[in-house]
């Protein structure tokens, strides 16, 4: 019983991950070119913000 | 047997059409790969920090440290910025300028693997984040260099 629960456990904790990526990916096939566009000028924006950040001697 | 010859004569024109013409999926298609290696320079970035905040760089907040991931964040960055430039190239693409715009959008992702692969830094895990992410771009330069209307 215990080692069932631990197959179900431990099968969700590999799925999750998966599932979502697959989420993510069929979101993502279904972007307009303006949203890719969109989501690619959001992804270097944020990319900037955090490099300028960690150049600087701030710990 | 008329009617057949010109049916046979549209198919064959229809088909060179589709296979040289630069339709909207070809523009979509690289689109999509600017911003998946938008996606990989991001993770890049947030991989170098959280290295930093792990203590993989030395001591947390040791000048050591800081300055290992101002290294890579700054060579992240320089790349970004091409990056940047590629994003903008190819939200202005369109199918009659597929050609060349794909041209312009490949130089951009070249420039920042270039970029990307000056890094010289003593530390595994930065290192193979790095290679990955131009493993990755380098990929998107390929597929990109595969869509029609080259």
């Amino acid at each position: 019983m215990a080692a069932t629960l631990i197959g179900i456990v431990s099968a969700i904790n590999t799925l999750t991950p998966l599932a979502t990526e697959l989420i993510n990916q069929l979101r993502q096939s279904g972007e307009t070119d303006e949203q890719v566009i969109a989501r690619a000028r959001a992804l270097v924006a944020e990319t900037r913000e955090i490099t300028q950040e960690d150049m600087t001697d701030n710990p | 047997m008329r009617y057949h010859r010109k049916f046979v004569s549209i198919a064959l024109v229809l088909v060179l059409l589709s296979l040289t013409a630069c339709g909207p999926n070809d523009v979509s298609k690289v689109k999509k790969k600017v911003a998946d290696a938008a996606a990989i320079l991001n993770t890049a970035a947030k991989s170098n920090r959280s290295l930093y905040q792990s203590g993989a760089y030395g001591t947390t907040g040791s000048p050591e440290a800081i300055a290992k991931r101002a290294k890579v964040a700054t060579v992240i960055h320089q790349g970004n910025e091409y990056l940047s430039l590629a994003v903008e190239r190819a939200a202005n693409l369109t199918a009659s300028d597929l050609p060349a715009g794909k041209t312009d959008v490949v130089k951009l992702l070249q420039q920042a693997v270039t970029v990307l692969n000056s890094l010289n830094i003593d530390n595994e895990n930065i290192q193979l984040v790095i290679k990955t992410a131009v493993a990755a771009i380098n990929s998107a330069v390929t597929l990109t260099l595969a869509i029609k209307g080259a």
